[in-house]
């Protein structure tokens, strides 16, 4: 059974359903890909924290990195990608 | 920590409100930078969600106890979310408490089309913004950590036992940073909001006032630009290896 990289994402980050979490989980103990795949989304998390780390201790540009990300004006309409 | 003592030296008055005890108890020390919990299913959400309508709704009857319980229920998130932010514990605590005060004054105008705690996570997150705009607060911050001090926190934060680690994760980070900076605001915005403060797909649409979908989908996309960001950097690394041992 292939599972798709959304797949893995939604169970990476606890959005699956039980009955699809289960399958994910099965697929891992078979298919040591899978496994791979669920650690480098692991990995990218943990860099991503720790460059958000890095930002905030150097004078509060995560403040103004997250002003600038969060502001409702830059984001595009629904359905944008 | 000296930092806090210094932030809350250089402010006079303190902006301590008298929010009682039986409202804000104190907010232990959180664990940060760690990894966000995954969020929790469909139906724990629902029912927490279902139980801050009834709460907040007996709270703009007036019933002091049900606030209280909302402050219970909701005060470490939203510390944390300002800690994540601000890295001290007095101020986020102060900023917490005055989310709390905001929040009770403005009882009357929550109309239940968000949830409790994204009008919440709203409020604690443009306070902190606020707070760390002020020049003084940048200025301050800049002059007590020296890029050293900066890199020994970080690493002593990240995993102190081991170093090789540690390196790899910092050259990863500084990758992360440069394709983050790279990505449009919309992406970067789902990328925070999700690795950094731990938010459910729900939480974030309602917070970007998208549908979930979209919020699914832009973090796909900011995930698979990261990822091709740092395998691009690994095969740079990988192919001037070889180069650099004939040099040697």
């Amino acid at each position: 059974m292939k599972l798709s990289d959304t797949t893995l994402m939604l169970f990476h980050d606890g959005e699956l359903d039980a009955e699809r979490a289960r399958r994910v989980r099965a697929g891992r103990l078979v298919d040591p890909s899978v496994g791979a795949r669920l650690e480098a989304l692991a990995e990218l998390g943990d860099a991503v924290r720790a460059w958000a780390l890095r930002r905030d201790t150097r004078g509060g540009e995560l403040g103004r990195f997250c002003s600038r990300a969060l502001r409702r004006d830059d984001a595009p309409g629904r359905g944008d990608r | 920590m000296a930092r806090s003592s210094a932030l809350s030296a250089r402010r006079a008055p303190p902006r301590r409100r008298a929010l009682g005890p039986e409202w804000c108890a104190p907010v232990s020390q959180l664990p940060v930078n760690t990894r966000p919990p995954p969020a929790s299913n469909r139906t724990d959400r629902a029912a927490e969600s279902e139980r801050d309508r009834e709460l907040i709704l007996r709270a703009q009857r007036g019933d002091k106890p049900a606030f209280a319980e909302l402050v219970a229920r909701h005060q470490r998130r939203a510390f944390a979310i300002a800690f994540g932010l601000l890295r001290s514990e007095e101020d986020a605590s102060e900023i917490v408490q005055e989310a709390f005060l905001r929040v009770y004054r403005g009882l009357d105008t929550f109309n239940g089309t968000a949830s409790f705690f994204t009008w919440l996570y709203r409020i604690v997150k443009n306070l902190s913004i606020d707070l760390m705009r002020r020049p003084a607060w940048q200025r301050e911050l800049a002059d007590e950590l020296s890029g050293e001090q900066v890199d020994a926190l970080l690493l002593s934060r990240l995993s102190a036992q081991d170093p090789e680690h540690s390196l790899r994760r910092r050259e990863l980070a500084s990758v992360v940073g440069d394709a983050i900076d790279a990505l449009p605001a919309y992406h970067r915005a789902v990328i925070v909001m999700r690795e950094v403060e731990g938010m459910s797909y729900e939480e974030m649409a309602e917070a970007a006032g998208v549908s979930k979908g979209t919020i699914m989908s832009r973090l796909f996309h900011a995930r698979k630009k990261l990822q091709r960001a740092l395998f691009a950097r690994y095969v740079e690394h990988t192919e001037r290896l070889p180069a650099e041992a004939d040099e040697r």
